[in-house]
C-alpha cells in the first residue's frame, strides 16, 4: 500500500511547493473579508456621530462576507493545480517525478492532495476571520450562517471541479498552451453546450421552464460556469453559490474528473512532455474540439433561426454563420500549426476533422430538434394531474433556490400550496393544450396571444405521474376570475393571504409624501408591528386579501409598509398598504411618527411664518377615512388664495396642530415649497427648500370649498365634502 | 544484477532501442558508450521505470522496475538534462531526496558538498554548469542506492572533479556492492574506471566485454624475418588483422600473450616487438571483425 496510493511524504512536498502561492491567497482573502466590515463600522461611527437614531442591522450574504472566495474556483485552483503539475511539460522534470519510487498513481493523489489542502485551508481561515470579525459588529450585521455553510461547500466544490479539469488537460498535453485550451473545455464547454440546447429549446419552446427538463442542465449547476456566466451574461449566480444541488452536482463532476485525471496520469508517458498531445489521435481529438467549440456556436444560431418553420434565412444571417463555421475550421488549422509547426499533411487532416465537424454538428441540430419535440408531448388530462402549484410570475430557477436574493412573500408562499381542484386541473390542462397549440402554429401566433387575445401568462407547476414539469400557459380573463375563485377556497391559500409573518427582520415606511419615518431600534419597529397584525387581523378576509394580493383602488392609501423577513435562510418581502379607515391605528401611529422624525412642528412653523414667500403649495384633506386628492396651488399667481392659506397656516401654528394627532378626526397633509439663496464666499446660488407636516384640524378651512366652489363655478354653499374628496368618492378598495 | 531481455523502445517511427538484451551483474561497474541516438538514455530511462519498453523485460534483482516503488527506491539516477525544483537550494533538493529515499544520508551530504565546495544554502539556479552536475551527483551518492545511474555525468565534470567522482563510485561498489552504469560518448573516460564495457549503436548492443580482457586478450606484434613471408607462416594464432609492409608484418593478435610470444620466437625472427593496444584500438578491431565500419566508434 506504501506509496501506491499516497505518501506523506510526497503529499507534504506538494505542500512545499504551493506554500508560496498558498500564503499568497489566503492572505488576499483574508484581508479584504475584513476590511469590508471594518469600513462599515467607521461609516456607522460617523453616521451616529451626526444623527440620532440608529441605522438597523443588515443581513449580510455570505459573498458579501468573504467576496473573494469565488477565487478559490475562478483562480486559486486552476492555478495552483498547473503550477504542481507543470513538471509534465518538460522532459527533465517528467523524468525525474516519473523515476522517483512512487507509482504514478500514488504520484498524482499525494500532489492532488497537496492542492486541495491549500484550497480548504484557503477557505477556512478566510471564513474563520471573517466570521470572527462580522459576529463582533452585531449592531451592523446579522449573519446568515447557514448561507456561509452553502457558500463554502459549494465554493470548493467548484475548486475541486477546476482542479479536476486541469490534471486532466496536463495529463492529456504536454505544453503549457495545449494545457490551458484543455482546460477550459473541460470547465466550459460541457456546459455551453448545455447551455445551447436549453437556451435554444426554451426559445422555440418558450412555455417550458429551465428547470423542468433534466434540471442538472440549468447552467447554475455548475458552479465555476454558473457564476462566471452570470457575470459576464447575466443571470443568477446565486443560485450557483447557494443552491446546494449545485454545489453536489460540481462535486461529482469534480469526483469523476480527478478519477479521469488519474486514470490518463498513470497510462501518460514521461516522453509526452513539450509536446501538444502524446500521439496524432489526441492531436487529431484536440484539432475537432478547437472547432467544434466555434462551429458548434454556429449551429445553434442556425437551429434558432430556423426552428420555427414560418421563418427563413435572410441573405445577412446566412452569410454571418458561414463566416462563423469558417472561424470554426481557420481556429482549428491555427492550433495544428502552432501545435506541430508543420504545414506537411495538414490538408489530409483538415479534411478529416472538418469530416468529424460536421457529423456533430448534425448530432447536436438533431439532439435540439428531437428534445424539443418531446416536450410538446406532455399534455395531461385532467384526471392525470395530481396536483397543480401556482408559481404566477415568478422566476422558478431564482425563487426556488435563491438564498442571497429576495422574493415577494405571499407569492411565495402561494406557491408552495399543492392544489388538487378539479377545476383548477380543468382549467390548467385545458390552456396547456391551447398554449402548446398555438405553439404548434407558429412562434409567432404564441407571441400574438398576448396582444390579440387579451391573454396573460401564468406559470405553473404539474405534478402528473410522480413527476413535477413547469409550464407557461396563457389564461384568459374568466380562466382567471374561475381560478381566483378556486383558490380563495382552498384554506391554505385563504390563510396565507390573510396571516402576516410572526416576525420580521426589517421595516420601512414609505408612500407618496416628502416626510419619512425613521424607527430608533428593532424595539420600535416590533412594537409599531404588533400594532399593525392587530389591526389586520381584526379584518375580514376579504379586505386582507385584496390588501396582501396587491389589489388595490383607485385611492392611494396613506402609506405603504415596506416588510422584509428571513425564514430559511431565505429573504423575503412584501408590501402592505395602511388605508386610513381600515387601520386607524396604524395610520395614527405613522402620521405621528412621521411628524416626529421629519420635526414637522419645525416645519409648520416655517411655512406659517413664510406663507407669504410660498411658491408652491400642496394639501391633501383626510376625514371620516376619505382621503382627497392631492391639490397643488401656484400660490403667487393667486395673492387672495395665498392670504387665507397664510392665515390657516398660522392658525394652524398657533393650534400645535403637528402634534398628537388623533386621525379619527379630520387632518390634512401639508408641503410648501421656498425659494432660498445663499452665498458662501463668492459663490452664491438658490435652492429649493421643502416643509412639511400633517396637521389636525377642527374642521376642513374655508378657502378650500371656496377654490372648489370657484373652480366648479357653483355657489359656495353647494359645495360639499364629496366635491372635496372627489366625485364618485368610495371606500370600496376594488373599485 | 539488473537483466534486460529484447529491449524495445519506440518513438513514432523511431526506433532508440532494437531488442537489446544484456546482464549487468551486481558489484560491477558497466560502461556504455555510443553516438547520439544509440539508445544509451532510452536504456537507462528504461531502467529506471521512466520509460516502458513496448517489447522486452527489465528486471532488477529479478523484480520488474516500472511502476514498482520497492524497485525504483534502490536507484539513483543522474540524468544527461537535470532537473531541480525551481529555486530550489541543495538542501531543498536533499530534502526532496530525503522524502524520496527514506536511506538519504545528510552526514554524506554535507560531507560532500563541503568536499566539492558547494554552498548548500544558495540557489541551484545560481551554479555553473558543472557546478550543477556535482550537486546532481551529490544528491544521488548521498541517497546510498545499490544502483546508480550516470548519463553524460562525467562529460560536464572538470579532470580533478571526475576522479573525486570516480573514487566515489568505486568506494561505494566496493563496500556496498552497489552497482553502477555510466554512460558516455567518451571510451578513455570510462576506461578506468568500469569493470565492463558494452557498444550501442542504433539501438542495439554491438559489443559488450569485461575491459581487462579486452585489454589484454587483444595485442599488436610487429615481426621481421630474414626471408621472405606471408600469413601462412602464422598458422595456428587467432589474427584479427594482418598488414606487411616490405619485410615487416604487423600482426593484431587475440590470444593468451605468452603463449604467442613464444610459438613467434620459436620461429626466429629479426625483429619481434609486442605493443599493447589502446580500449579505443581494441574496440575499433573488435568491430572491424564483427564486420562494422569503422565510423561507428566515431563518437
Amino acid at each position: 500500500m506504501k506509496k501506491t496510493w499516497f505518501d506523506v511524504r510526497l503529499y507534504i512536498d506538494g505542500l512545499k511547493q504551493l506554500k508560496l502561492m498558498g500564503l499568497l491567497f489566503t492572505i488576499l482573502t483574508t484581508v479584504v473579508a475584513v476590511v469590508t466590515p471594518l469600513m462599515e463600522q467607521l461609516n456607522y461611527l460617523q453616521y451616529r456621530a451626526n444623527y440620532t437614531d440608529i441605522p438597523s442591522p443588515d443581513t449580510v450574504t455570505a459573498l458579501e462576507m468573504n467576496p473573494l472566495l469565488v477565487l478559490l474556483f475562478c483562480v486559486f485552483a486552476p492555478l495552483m493545480t498547473l503550477f504542481l503539475f507543470s513538471f509534465l511539460n518538460k522532459r527533465e522534470s517528467s523524468d525525474f517525478y516519473h523515476a522517483i519510487p512512487a507509482t504514478r498513481q500514488c504520484l498524482f493523489f499525494s500532489f492532488f492532495g497537496a492542492v486541495m489542502t491549500w484550497l480548504v485551508a484557503i477557505l477556512v481561515i478566510s471564513n474563520a476571520v471573517s466570521l470572527i470579525t462580522f459576529a463582533s459588529l452585531p449592531h451592523l450585521f446579522l449573519i446568515n450562517l447557514k448561507s456561509l455553510l452553502l457558500y463554502s461547500f459549494n465554493a470548493l466544490a467548484g475548486a475541486w471541479l477546476v482542479a479536476g479539469a486541469v490534471a486532466i488537460a496536463t495529463a492529456l498535453s504536454g505544453t503549457v498552451v495545449v494545457n490551458l485550451l484543455i482546460s477550459l473545455i473541460l470547465i466550459f464547454f460541457p456546459r455551453v453546450v448545455s447551455l445551447m440546447i436549453v437556451s435554444g429549446i426554451e426559445d422555440t419552446f418558450p412555455l417550458v421552464q429551465g428547470l423542468d427538463f433534466a434540471p442538472f442542465l440549468n447552467v447554475t449547476y455548475n458552479v465555476p460556469f454558473g457564476f462566471i456566466y452570470s457575470i459576464f451574461v447575466g443571470g443568477d449566480w446565486d443560485l450557483a453559490l447557494y443552491r446546494w444541488q449545485s454545489g453536489m452536482y460540481t462535486l461529482v463532476i469534480g469526483l469523476l474528473y480527478t478519477a479521469a485525471a488519474a486514470w490518463l496520469f498513470v497510462r501518460r508517458r514521461s516522453e509526452a512532455a513539450g509536446h501538444s498531445a502524446p500521439s496524432k489521435r489526441l492531436q487529431g481529438l484536440f484539432r475537432f474540439l478547437v472547432g467544434f467549440v466555434i462551429t458548434s456556436i454556429a449551429t445553434y444560431g442556425l437551429y434558432s433561426l430556423t426552428s420555427d418553420i414560418y421563418y427563413s434565412l435572410d441573405l445577412v444571417e446566412a452569410g454571418s454563420l458561414a463566416l462563423v463555421y469558417g472561424g470554426g475550421i481557420f481556429a482549428f488549422l491555427v492550433f495544428e500549426v502552432f501545435c506541430t509547426r508543420r504545414f506537411r499533411g495538414l490538408v489530409r487532416k483538415a479534411a478529416t476533422t472538418i469530416l468529424w465537424l460536421v457529423v456533430a454538428n448534425v448530432a447536436l441540430m438533431m439532439t435540439m430538434y428531437g428534445f424539443g419535440r418531446t416536450l410538446f408531448l406532455y399534455r395531461p388530462a385532467p384526471e392525470d394531474i395530481q396536483s397543480v402549484r401556482i408559481v404566477s410570475g415568478m422566476d422558478v430557477n431564482y425563487y426556488a433556490t435563491s438564498y442571497s436574493g429576495t422574493r415577494d412573500y405571499f407569492s411565495a408562499k402561494v406557491s408552495e400550496i399543492e392544489l388538487k381542484d378539479e377545476t383548477i386541473n380543468k382549467i390548467v390542462s385545458e390552456q396547456l393544450e391551447h398554449t402548446v397549440g398555438l405553439l404548434e402554429i407558429s412562434r409567432r401566433r404564441y407571441d400574438e396571444a398576448f396582444q390579440k387575445d387579451n391573454a396573460s401568462s401564468l406559470t405553473v407547476a404539474i405534478k402528473s405521474g410522480g413527476y413535477t414539469r413547469y409550464r407557461r400557459i396563457y389564461v384568459y380573463p374568466d380562466d382567471i376570475a374561475e381560478l381566483t375563485k378556486r383558490l380563495k377556497l382552498n384554506d391554505d391559500y385563504r390563510t396565507t393571504y390573510t396571516t402576516l409573518p410572526d416576525s420580521i427582520s426589517g421595516l420601512d415606511v414609505g408612500g407618496d409624501k416628502a416626510l419619512w419615518v425613521n424607527f430608533k431600534n428593532n424595539d420600535e419597529v416590533k412594537k409599531f408591528y404588533d400594532v399593525v397584525k392587530k389591526e389586520f387581523t381584526s379584518l375580514d378576509f376579504e379586505t386582507k386579501y385584496q390588501l396582501t394580493s396587491s389589489l388595490s383602488g383607485e385611492i392611494a392609501p396613506l402609506s405603504t409598509l415596506y416588510i422584509r423577513l428571513s425564514e430559511g435562510g431565505k429573504w423575503y418581502e412584501f408590501e402592505l398598504p395602511v388605508y386610513q379607515h381600515l387601520m386607524p391605528q396604524t395610520a395614527e401611529y405613522i402620521v405621528n411618527l412621521a411628524n416626529k422624525t421629519s420635526n414637522a412642528a419645525d416645519g409648520l412653523t416655517v411655512l406659517a411664518d413664510e406663507a407669504y414667500d410660498l411658491d408652491y403649495f400642496e394639501v391633501q384633506f383626510y376625514k371620516d377615512g376619505k382621503i382627497s386628492p392631492m391639490r397643488s396651488f401656484k400660490l403667487p399667481k393667486d395673492p387672495a388664495l395665498q392670504a387665507k392659506v397664510a392665515d390657516w397656516l398660522k392658525q394652524l401654528k398657533t393650534a400645535n396642530a403637528a402634534t398628537d394627532i388623533d386621525t379619527d378626526k379630520p387632518f390634512a397633509y401639508i408641503c410648501g415649497q421656498l425659494e432660498r439663496e445663499r452665498t458662501e464666499g463668492k459663490e452664491h446660488w438658490t435652492y429649493t427648500e421643502q416643509n412639511y407636516a400633517y396637521v389636525a384640524l377642527p374642521e376642513l378651512p374655508a378657502w378650500i370649498y371656496e377654490f372648489v366652489a370657484s373652480e366648479l363655478d357653483i355657489p359656495i354653499e353647494d359645495v360639499t365634502d364629496e366635491w372635496i374628496f372627489g366625485e364618485g368618492y368610495t371606500n370600496d378598495l376594488l373599485k | 544484477m539488473i537483466q534486460a531481455q529484447n529491449l524495445t523502445k519506440r518513438f513514432d517511427d523511431f526506433v532508440a532501442l532494437d531488442h537489446l538484451s544484456c546482464t549487468i551483474p551486481q558489484g560491477c561497474i558497466y560502461g556504455m558508450v555510443g553516438s547520439n541516438g544509440a539508445g544509451k538514455s532510452t536504456f537507462l530511462r528504461i531502467l529506471t521505470g521512466v520509460y516502458r519498453a513496448e517489447v522486452g523485460t527489465v528486471e532488477i534483482d529479478g523484480a520488474p522496475v516500472y511502476e514498482n516503488p520497492a524497485v525504483k527506491q534502490t536507484i539513483a539516477y543522474v540524468p544527461d538534462t537535470l532537473y531541480f525544483l525551481p529555486g530550489a537550494t541543495m538542501e531543498r533538493m536533499a530534502h526532496l531526496h530525503r522524502s524520496i529515499h527514506p536511506d538519504f544520508d545528510f552526514e554524506r551530504f554535507y560531507k560532500l558538498t563541503k568536499s566539492f565546495g558547494l554552498n548548500p544554502k544558495k540557489p541551484i539556479n545560481t551554479f555553473s554548469k558543472g557546478m550543477k552536475r556535482q550537486a546532481a551527483t551529490i544528491l544521488a551518492l548521498s541517497a546510498k542506492p545499490q544502483y546508480i545511474f550516470f548519463d553524460e555525468t562525467f562529460d560536464g565534470l572538470d579532470p580533478v572533479m571526475r576522479t573525486v567522482v570516480k573514487n566515489l563510485i568505486c568506494e561505494d561498489v566496493l563496500e556496498r556492492q552497489a552497482t553502477a552504469i555510466i554512460t558516455s560518448h567518451s571510451l578513455r573516460e570510462l576506461e578506468d574506471t568500469c569493470d565492463q564495457l558494452a557498444l550501442l549503436h542504433k539501438g542495439g548492443l554491438v559489443l559488450e566485454s569485461d575491459v581487462q580482457n579486452l585489454k589484454t586478450s587483444l595485442f599488436k606484434v610487429q615481426i621481421a624475418f630474414a626471408h621472405d613471408f606471408s600469413q601462412d607462416a602464422f598458422g595456428g594464432i587467432q589474427m584479427l588483422q594482418f598488414v606487411k609492409r616490405g619485410s615487416v608484418a604487423n600482426l593484431i593478435v587475440r590470444g593468451d600473450r605468452d603463449e604467442t610470444v613464444a610459438r613467434l620466437q620459436a620461429m626466429a625472427p629479426i625483429l619481434l616487438d609486442v605493443l599493447p593496444l589502446s580500449l579505443e584500438e581494441v574496440f575499433t578491431y573488435e568491430m572491424e571483425a564483427l564486420g562494422y565500419t569503422s565510423d561507428v566508434l566515431e563518437v
